[in-house]
């Protein structure tokens, strides 16, 4: 009964991430350091992505989480998981970065709701390779719009100018873009 | 001009992704204020980008970054003034009485079905709550909660296996459970 011991390993996950994250308001370093081995790598792929640049990612990942230990209370586990919240807060901070701008985002503005469960490391990279499916099924041009703006930070307008579109088919290629991959996980 | 709910909503991606600023920003969280529905398709779009995030992979973080991070938490004072010293420990210290209020309400709850029944309506009582308590725990993972459950279904199992009755003969409309 392979699905079974599957989900009862994915809530042990869950458990384990809930209690990583009480240990870790409550100050505790070991948690922290446990946090970093499960999400440092997504964060570290996101800043890079988006920074092009080793050294630059590595001080966007040091800063990730030293917000993450300075202001733990930020996450709301109950409202979705930390994978993802993680690395929106990575791309935020690295696009702050690579327009030389002071931290515009503040991190408890970045709440993430619903969506998968992504505290179970199998479940995770399922989910991973369902959302590189659904990027690479969508219109080639609605991808580009989407990286254009996520991952080099280009505001709708630069991606209107860049391409040669008009502005408002931007803006539609883009939300339509989050909610083809939102369908994928109805 | 005032701005329509629909043009709004066309710049929820545009607010997600933080690219507004400005009055244009103030306007538009103005209206979140007063739109359910701007908000929740707004939480939805950051869940999205959430995973539109995931998708990136890459080599792993140099070895070094990790010592580095452990020497700069190790470094700060844990505990210090938090940059809202008001607001954040009466929030935290609040919070922190919602488990223990939980865990007595479900205490009461369990002790009503003795109180207030008798016979068969204990063990189903019982049977019912432990099964709710399961279907919650199985939405929040809190394993006070599982704990609970699968206590209640055992003691509503043992009510069954050890009463005498389930060994007579009754009549099908006069079973004591």
């Amino acid at each position: 009964m392979e699905p079974v011991e599957n989900s009862s390993r994915a809530r042990g996950d869950a458990v384990e991430e809930m209690r990583l994250i009480a240990r870790l308001r409550a100050g505790d370093q070991q948690a922290m350091s446990e946090l970093y081995d499960r999400y440092g790598k997504v964060v570290y792929a996101v800043a890079l992505r988006v920074l092009q640049d080793a050294a630059a990612a590595e001080d966007v990942l040091q800063d990730v989480f030293l917000q993450l230990w300075r202001n733990p209370d930020a996450f709301d586990a109950s409202r979705g998981s930390l994978a993802a919240w993680l690395a929106v807060i990575a791309r935020h901070r690295s696009i702050d970065r690579l327009r030389k701008r002071r931290p515009e985002t503040d991190i408890e503005e970045c709440v993430i709701t619903s969506g998968p469960d992504l505290r179970d490391e199998t479940e995770r990279t399922l989910v991973i390779e369902k959302v590189r499916g659904a990027l690479a099924e969508m219109n080639p041009d609605q991808r580009s719009a989407l990286e254009l703006a996520f991952f080099q930070g280009l505001t709708h307008s630069e991606i209107a100018e860049k391409t040669g579109e008009p502005l408002g088919t931007i803006k539609t290629r883009i939300r339509s873009g989050l909610q083809q991959l939102r369908a994928k996980f109805a | 001009m005032m701005k329509t709910h629909e043009q709004f909503a066309d710049d929820l991606a545009l607010y997600a992704l933080g690219e507004m600023a400005g009055s244009d920003r103030q306007e538009f969280e103005e209206h979140l204020h007063t739109c359910a529905a701007c908000r929740r398709e707004l939480q939805a779009l950051r869940g999205d980008l959430g995973l539109l995030g995931l998708s990136s992979s890459g080599p792993q973080p140099p070895a070094r970054s990790k010592e580095r991070l452990l020497q700069a938490i190790a470094a700060e004072p844990r505990r210090a003034p938090a940059p809202a010293p008001v607001e954040l420990p009466r929030r935290s210290s609040w919070l922190a009485w919602v488990p223990a209020v939980i865990a007595i309400a479900l205490f009461f709850i369990t002790l009503i079905f003795p109180i207030q029944f008798d016979r068969q309506w204990i063990t189903i009582g019982w049977a019912l709550e432990g099964t709710a308590l399961l279907w919650l725990f199985h939405r929040v993972p809190h394993p006070g909660l599982q704990l609970t459950g699968v206590g209640l279904l055992i003691a509503a199992f043992l009510r069954l296996a050890f009463n005498p009755a389930v060994l007579d003969y009754h009549p099908r409309a006069a079973i004591p459970i």
